[in-house]
């Protein structure tokens, strides 16, 4: 069943500003990201979705709820973490979290454990008892997810959580949304206007645009999985191209380096000889995703598998 | 709910997640506790000790009056140096600096942090955030005022000998607890209106101290212009008995200190406590209770102006209170 539908979903402001148009999708439990750039209408779809918002068309369920009718019980199984900043510096973060958690009606001594559990699974047990204001971005973007955590909700609504985040502060909150789309089992929509950043992790994508639906699929149908191979030697990149061509190979340049598809294991063995063979200086030789990027940024295309070129 | 459930495997790790099975209270429960979690607030609980300097600083001021009492009239016998309606008027410094630092530290913080979609996103309604913190200040102000009165009635009860003593304690103990409910119901609406305008507390408290501390300033020139003294003060012994003269505009000085002079007042005065939140109450409690005593010039016939301002007053803020919160951002 779908944590998430929605059918001919439109919203207009009034004043004749139209942020979602006809925007019909399902969202299936594990982690889904939901794309689109800034003003894509991301976050007029999420508070729809809460029940904050009332669609001016169609109609969009959350857990088997209707959004319209029962915004109170979506509310009170959906965490949410705002893209920006809302913790007050000046209390603990456990007592924070427990607050939050008797908000989501949670009774008093369960909030407190529910509170203490949300902290440990986002990794600020030891924490949990300093002021919020002492705290890193990264650690305060922590205590946001923790927040939304608090009392096991059954969806998670991520609005740009690894915004303002260091590279390495990004990959620690993806792993950890990771961890709880799959070990926790909760299904979570991760927001995000960097797609290459959420693909990692997403075994969904949905992309809007000016309020409409660009694409909605699971990735691996995007990508089909066919992983590429980046080569970069030192010199001899044409002789290499045109070695592994004869060879009945499909080579793509970029920049210095060549793209090579992996449809079997063979390959791999057919490139280290190639290599060997002509006695080239390897540099670099990684795997790479398929990155989906240009999967929207094009129209809709059938046949992905061989349209799609890989671009960095 | 349409939760997956963990099929993967049935392996129990020793700290994974363990989903919550307990119960899940509705709106009502979580209304009460916000209700209650902002009332512990306004006396600053639930953070810093820092927080609690001025509240509590404040409720021991103004329990310093009621132990004067319960002292003077055990050792010395008497009338307690405060008598309960005139409690809550004569120590309002104290409440002014007690709404001006928890008003904006229920509302103010909350803009402040951007806190409220939190809340927003959680099974409460627009509606309910306000209800619950004026329901809180409310009761902190009811609390603040009404606390130094029952102890000052408990102390002069237990050091009373008699019967009547009792009653007559318990029966002007009543109207002082009424003004005490009174300034709940007017004052946490106004002033959480004002502190709901800015995210600064600074600035929110700042507001709400000038608003009192100028009307009341207003409303004594408007006392002072419209004060005719008529003859001299009375003499002392005589004073008890009230001597209301042909015009009936004499202050009645039967329970006031004897050596207050005489005063007539002119309309300006009788209407200038219209400007000030105090004396609104004040005015509206010597209207409606019909009380002898009072602080300030008698309205008289400007009396029912004085509880209609009230009502309309309590009402308009509480409404552009929850208007405040209807309109207010969320995500």
């Amino acid at each position: 069943m779908s944590v998430i539908e929605t059918q001919d979903l439109g919203k207009r402001y009034p004043g004749g500003v139209t942020a979602l148009t006809g925007l019909t999708l399902a969202v299936e439990p594990g982690i889904t990201g939901l794309v689109g750039a800034n003003g894509a209408g991301k976050s007029t779809l999420i508070k729809i979705l809460l029940g904050l918002l009332a669609p001016t068309d169609g109609t969009a369920r959350v857990l088997g709820h209707d959004t319209r009718t029962d915004g109170e019980l979506i509310r009170a199984r959906v965490g949410y973490m705002p893209e920006h900043d809302c913790l007050p510096p000046d209390v603990t973060a456990t007592e924070f979290v427990t607050h939050l958690g008797r908000m989501s009606g949670l009774p008093a001594t369960a909030a407190k454990e529910q509170a203490a559990e949300a902290l440990r699974h986002v990794g600020l047990h030891e924490e949990r008892y300093r002021q919020i204001g002492t705290f890193s971005t990264g650690m305060k973007q922590r205590v946001k997810l923790a927040q939304a955590l608090v009392g096991d909700p059954g969806l998670l609504l991520l609005d740009e959580p690894t915004n303002g985040l260091d590279p390495s502060g990004r990959d620690a909150m993806l792993a950890l949304i990771h961890r709880i789309g799959t070990e926790f089992g909760i299904a979570v929509v991760v927001a995000s206007h960097l797609l290459s950043e959420i693909e990692r992790i997403c075994d969904q994508l949905v992309a809007i645009e000016g309020g409409r639906l660009l694409r909605a699929a699971t990735l691996s149908s995007m990508t089909q999985n066919v992983p590429w191979l980046a080569l970069e030697v030192e010199e001899g990149t044409d002789a290499l191209a045109a070695h592994l061509t004869s060879l009945g190979l499909v080579v793509r340049t970029e920049n210095r380096a060549l793209l090579v598809p992996v449809g079997d294991d063979a390959v791999f063995d057919l490139i280290r000889d190639a290599i060997a063979d002509l006695g080239l200086p390897l540099n670099r030789m990684e795997h790479r995703r398929h990155h989906v990027e240009e999967l929207f940024s094009t129209a809709p295309a059938p046949a992905l598998v061989h349209a799609a070129e890989p671009q960095p | 709910m349409t939760t997956p459930a963990m099929t993967t495997d049935s392996v129990i790790h020793d700290i994974g997640y363990k989903p919550y099975t307990g119960p899940r209270l509705g709106r009502g429960h979580i209304l009460r506790s916000l209700y209650w979690f902002s009332l512990r607030s306004a006396f600053g609980f639930g953070r810093g000790a820092k927080a609690r300097i001025i509240p509590l600083g404040g409720f021991a001021a103004m329990l310093l009056p009621a132990a004067i009492s319960i002292y003077k009239v055990a050792s010395v016998g008497g009338d307690p140096v405060l008598t309960y309606s005139h409690y809550a008027y004569s120590m309002s410094l104290f409440l002014i600096v007690f709404v001006a630092v928890a008003a904006p530290e229920l509302v103010s913080r909350d803009l402040r942090h951007h806190t409220l979609p939190l809340y927003f996103s959680r099974p409460l309604r627009r509606s309910d955030y306000p209800l619950a913190k004026l329901l809180a200040l409310a009761t902190a102000i009811f609390l603040f005022e009404a606390l130094p009165l029952i102890v000052m009635y408990l102390g002069t009860v237990a050091s009373s000998t008699s019967g009547s003593g009792v009653w007559g304690q318990t029966k002007a103990l009543v109207p002082g607890l009424l003004v005490a409910l009174a300034y709940g119901v007017a004052f946490a609406p106004l002033t959480l209106l004002i502190a709901s305008s800015t995210g600064r507390r600074a600035i929110a408290t700042g507001a709400i101290a000038i608003l009192f501390l100028a009307t009341t300033a207003i409303s004594h020139v408007f006392e002072s212009v419209g004060q005719h003294e008529v003859g001299p003060p009375p003499a002392p012994p005589s004073s008890s008995s009230a001597q209301p003269d042909q015009t009936g505009q004499v202050q009645q000085s039967d329970d006031g200190p004897p050596f207050r002079p005489t005063f007539a007042y002119d309309s300006v005065a009788r209407y200038g406590g219209l400007v000030d939140p105090l004396r609104l109450v004040e005015g509206t409690r010597i209207w409606a209770l019909h009380a002898t005593d009072a602080n300030m010039p008698d309205p008289k016939g400007a009396g029912p102006l004085y509880g209609a301002e009230l009502l309309l007053l309590t009402g308009l803020t509480t409404g552009g209170l929850f208007l405040r919160y209807r309109k207010v951002g969320v995500a």
